[in-house]
């Protein structure tokens, strides 16, 4: 499509205005949100190995959905609403869980009470499915379950928005306390941060980008775990660089993604698989190579 | 002498009051009616065996933890009345062994150390690293300066920790067994940096469970024992057989070998 055509083709202009940008925007906001709270739930935990999803986030937002889709008709915005308030149910739960248990180190029961959380809300969306209807609901569930963009509107781009914005601009302000807080409680403590407050605020912004981006996208997996990954790979640990290189690769790598979900074939591929798919061969392909040197 | 040394002559800046502690509701009691102080400006070693609380204590000194009774003064003045960031410029922690989860650079592992002197969203700025960067040249790693930090030696490991609490530029500094998994000559090494700093006027005070090494390195001596403090004072003073066989509960004699002190303790071994 060239600017010509835009310019004199009416409908060209609509489909590009009304169809492709809001959904080209959602796709950069769900790669740039996803890797930054990746990379932010990666230090704060001190764990290469959580993501986003970690913490009953993810789980909770699915159970959310399906809830919107299965109680209340499953219009965009019931499920948006409830998705975006299960992920955050998800992590207070998760996190009263890890206050109350009672051994183990603090990182340990966040992670434990993370398991049981999610492993809690999985099973309720195991019976909404058994619950929905076959023909009309199930289907919806599980492309949701799938993840895509195919349903982002200008609507959901503007509801999502601020939320994003705000987010992502916490967690690039933080981001030098971000090296401070992935070491020891004590060591931080010593360096004069705060360490229960920063996390804290850091989690909230890092847990409302994606819950925002997920209640317009559904489950998008891997892109939180592996795009940090690269990002520390190549532009180094400290995430005064490795923040905003996560921030970028991310909404590239969600727009290709899209584009590729869009048009490989003639229906619509659902993004989840695609970045499950590209990112765990990436992550096998990484494992695998010479130079791998992770935190030991 | 120094003028830093003069200018504290000696003031107690960290005072510890009948402390108590415990962790977690009802559990193990770490300390108990403990009362410790530290002089200005000299180097004190908290001396004890495994379990004896120096950790704790240690804690509690840098405010990180809070006495369940007692209090904890600095500089005359209750340290839970500081702001975090007053403590972080005031007093620095070298832990025992520290988790580095990701592969910074030493430089970007020092520059930490600025982190108290900087406002809440501040980046470092030339001058933060060039503080950072002098801070590894004093403890001789300049060559290491762009290396993986999680890629060094243990005992590079813990000069790159005593780098960052260099470049924190605090009155004082706290070490938790700084020596006790480094070889002779960094133990040599690690010491000859401790002694330089307290010349320069700062308070150091580390913990260890090697006599030698508090003989060497310390001006003043705190012995500890089941989280009380049993005997405190000039290392000259407090370092004898007798002190030393109550710490640590089985005899202990005190030699002086050649201007150094030693502990000598394993009689079974004269079987050989």
């Amino acid at each position: 499509m060239t600017p010509g055509r835009l310019a004199s083709d009416e409908m060209a202009r609509r489909l590009v205005l009304n169809l492709r940008l809001p959904r080209l925007l959602a796709a950069l906001m769900l790669g740039m949100s996803l890797s930054a709270a990746g990379m932010v739930f990666q230090m704060l935990f001190g764990n290469p190995l959580v993501e986003p999803g970690f913490l009953g986030v993810s789980q909770g937002a699915a159970f959310g959905a399906s809830l919107g889709i299965v109680a209340l008709g499953g219009s965009a915005l019931a499920i948006q609403g409830l998705a975006a308030l299960f992920a955050f149910l998800g992590l207070g739960l998760s996190y009263f869980l890890a206050r109350r248990a009672r051994f183990g180190g603090w990182v340990l029961r966040l992670v434990l009470a993370g398991i049981a959380v999610s492993a809690l809300f999985s099973a309720g969306v195991g019976v909404l499915k058994y619950l929905a209807d076959p023909l009309r609901q199930l289907p919806e569930i599980t492309f949701w379950l799938l993840g895509g963009l195919s349903s982002a509107t200008w609507g959901s781009v503007r509801a999502i928005a601020p939320v994003v914005i705000a987010g992502l601009a916490a967690m690039t302000a933080m981001r030098w306390r971000l090296n401070v807080l992935s070491l020891d409680d004590a060591t931080a403590f010593s360096l004069g941060a705060a360490p229960a407050l920063e996390r804290a605020v850091l989690l909230t912004a890092a847990v409302a980008s994606t819950a925002a981006v997920v209640s317009v996208a559904g489950m998008v997996s891997w892109v939180g775990l592996i795009v940090p990954h690269f990002a520390r790979r190549v532009f180094g640990a400290d995430a005064r660089r490795a923040l905003p290189a996560a921030v970028l690769l991310g909404g590239l790598f969600a727009v290709i993604c899209d584009d590729i979900a869009r048009t490989a074939i003639a229906g619509e591929i659902p993004l989840g698989i695609l970045t499950s798919l590209i990112g765990a061969a990436f992550f096998i392909a990484m494992l695998t190579s010479r130079n791998v040197k992770d935190a030991k | 002498m120094s003028s830093g040394m003069d200018r504290r002559g000696g003031r107690d800046i960290l005072e510890i009051e009948d402390a108590g502690f415990s962790y977690g509701r009802g559990g193990i009691q770490a300390l108990r009616g403990l009362s410790a102080s530290f002089p200005g400006g000299e180097v004190s070693a908290i001396l004890g065996p495994n379990g004896a609380g120096k950790t704790t204590l240690l804690h509690l000194a840098l405010g990180y933890l809070a006495p369940s009774s007692g209090r904890v003064l600095f500089e005359g003045r209750p340290l839970s009345e500081y702001s975090r960031r007053e403590i972080g410029r005031s007093l620095a922690l070298v832990p025992q062994s520290e988790r580095i989860p990701f592969q910074y650079s030493v430089l970007e592992y020092v520059t930490l150390g600025r982190v108290p002197h900087l406002a809440a969203l501040e980046m470092p700025g030339p001058d933060d690293l060039r503080i950072a960067g002098e801070a590894i040249g004093e403890v001789g790693l300049s060559g290491l300066a762009g290396r993986d930090v999680t890629s060094l030696s243990g005992g590079e490991r813990q000069l790159a920790a005593i780098a960052r609490a260099v470049a924190q530029g605090t009155e004082v500094l706290l070490l938790d067994e700084p020596m006790s998994h480094l070889d002779l000559s960094n133990k040599s090494r690690v010491l000859g940096i401790l002694s330089g700093l307290a010349r320069r006027g700062t308070t150091v005070i580390f913990t260890t469970h090697e006599p030698e090494i508090a003989a060497a390195a310390a001006s003043r001596l705190i012995l500890m024992r089941e989280g009380r403090v049993l005997k405190s004072g000039p290392t000259d003073e407090i370092m004898t057989g007798e002190n030393l066989s109550a710490t640590y509960g089985i005899p202990v004699r005190v030699a002086k070998l050649e201007g150094s002190t030693v502990a000598l303790w394993a009689e079974g071994s004269r079987a050989r």
